[in-house]
């Protein structure tokens, strides 16, 4: 068995590292599996585990538990009762990215396994996406090119190719070349929408190239709509968009580039009923509430995670001042430039062990490997130590 | 010479992407075709993006990528820099030329 890539949420399982060479893997986990470790550090200077864990517990009070989304669902758990224990905010990326996209999916029932699609799948509709960076190896794994099941002959005649895109991105690019594939650059997603849904009215809408993508969509049963997060930013009211599904019977799977976050957000809704929750306040946190949380923590605990990468600085502004703790297995802008009181460093999710949820709902399963750095600690086990 | 065009400004459409290829510790940014012509950019040359009162200047390269929006930046440290709750994949700010980009 290969080792799983936790660089995106494909978490391709092909994945081989032999003599130090890595094979099948993309640019980006690449990157993952060779970037620079991590070390555990207090105030500056290395230390071990034990002393680091001992310092963190000191400084978590009141805190706000941030990232989550990389790390396998074992450690979300543990930082679930961690912030349960400490009356912690528990905050991960979906509010700004792909959570809003995966309780939509929920919602609407209409998932469907990428190997399902592999094999049966006809047209692979990308909106608002583009795999080619952040899901590298989607289109040839699971929807344009493979040759599988019934899709023998793969993109040439067995698949079509939809993007749709305010930019003519790279995926959007494949589409525009390619004789089996249609480009549609929008200027408001929403209108896109209703041009789709007039057009299965026999009407005729802003895009009229909404005919084609209806009359591709009859060749086959099994289609599906892929949406990243340019979608979600596109429309925010997602109302017609489910409409939409339901009346052209096709299948809808979010997008979320983050490895686990389809895990963390299945977690929440679960335990807490929202993607993310205050504990100590006893309260569901929404986007307009980020700054209020950032703002009236007293330490914070960054887990699998790179805030001053993936957060806008004007809420991480709003930290300056506080404790920061980071768990994490490769270094990070963050620790590089803000004071960091500890730093643990831990077992990459793709050799610690475990599972994760993909963005399609399935569960994968991580086998633990031999690692580069044995003495380093999973997520879980540091989370277990922090309670 | 006087370079005339340092002078201007535009308001622009800007999309937030994940770029592997060019995020990284110097802040690049993809211009379109149409936006270098009028703003007088070439590859190599920097770009003040304003945003509010935060600025961040970027290394432009001219890029099929950025056609239908005008400035495409890779998500990362500068998006963020840049980016608002309101909508980080895709809002509006203002380009002017600058000199040297910005980096961790």
């Amino acid at each position: 068995m290969g080792v799983v890539c936790t660089a995106c949420s494909c978490l391709c399982d092909d994945i081989v590292i032999k003599d130090g060479k890595i094979y099948h893997a993309c640019r980006k986990g690449c990157m993952l599996l060779t970037g620079e470790r991590e070390k555990t550090r207090v105030e500056g200077g290395e230390a071990d585990v034990e002393k680091a864990v001992e310092r963190a517990r000191e400084l978590l009070k009141k805190p706000l538990i941030l990232g989550l989304d990389n790390v396998c669902c074992e450690a979300q758990k543990a930082a679930l009762k961690l912030a349960e224990e400490t009356g912690a905010a528990l905050v991960d990326h979906s509010l700004l990215s792909g959570g809003e996209l995966i309780m939509f999916a929920r919602e609407l029932g209409r998932e469907i396994e990428f190997e399902k699609f592999r094999d049966e799948g006809y047209l692979s509709f990308y909106w608002g996406a583009n795999p080619h960076n952040s899901l590298p190896r989607h289109l040839s794994r699971f929807t344009y090119y493979p040759r599988s099941g019934k899709r023998q002959r793969g993109y040439e005649e067995d698949r079509f190719l939809v993007v749709a895109d305010v930019r003519r991105s790279e995926t959007a690019k494949i589409a525009e070349k390619s004789k089996s594939g249609l480009f549609l650059k929008v200027e408001k997603d929403g209108e896109l929408v209703d041009s789709l849904l007039k057009a299965a009215e026999g009407k005729a809408g802003k895009y009229v190239e909404a005919a084609r993508v209806l009359k591709e969509i009859e060749k086959a049963e099994v289609n599906a709509i892929f949406g990243g997060s340019g979608l979600y930013w596109g429309l925010r009211d997602l109302t017609k968009l489910g409409e939409l599904v339901e009346k052209l019977d096709i299948s809808f799977v979010p997008l979320t580039s983050k490895a686990n976050m389809r895990g963390f957000a299945e977690l929440m809704m679960k335990k807490a009923g929202s993607l993310c929750y205050d504990f100590g306040e006893g309260r569901e946190i929404g986007l307009e509430d980020l700054p209020a949380v950032f703002e009236s923590c007293k330490s914070v605990l960054v887990v699998g995670a790179d805030p001053m990468r993936t957060f806008p600085h004007s809420l991480v502004e709003k930290l300056a001042g506080k404790d920061v703790i980071i768990v994490n297995s490769l270094k990070s802008v963050t620790s590089r430039v803000i004071d960091v009181e500890v730093v643990i460093a831990t077992e990459l999710s793709s050799f610690s062990g475990g599972r994760m949820i993909r963005s399609d709902g399935v569960e994968v399963e991580i086998s633990s490997q031999p690692s580069s750095q044995p003495e380093s600690l999973r997520d879980a086990e540091v989370l277990e130590m922090l309670r | 010479m006087f370079e005339f065009t340092k002078l201007m400004k535009f308001d622009v459409r800007v999309v937030v992407a994940e770029d592997i290829l060019h995020e990284g510790d110097k802040a690049k940014a993809l211009c379109s075709r149409e936006l270098a012509e009028k703003l007088g950019v070439r590859n190599g040359d920097s770009i003040r993006l304003t945003r509010g009162d935060v600025s961040v200047c970027f290394e432009a390269e001219v890029s099929e990528f950025a056609e239908g929006v005008d400035i495409v930046i890779p998500s990362g440290y500068f998006a963020a820099r840049l980016a608002g709750l309101e909508n980080p994949k895709r809002f509006e700010a203002e380009v002017e030329k600058c000199d040297g980009a910005d980096s961790i």
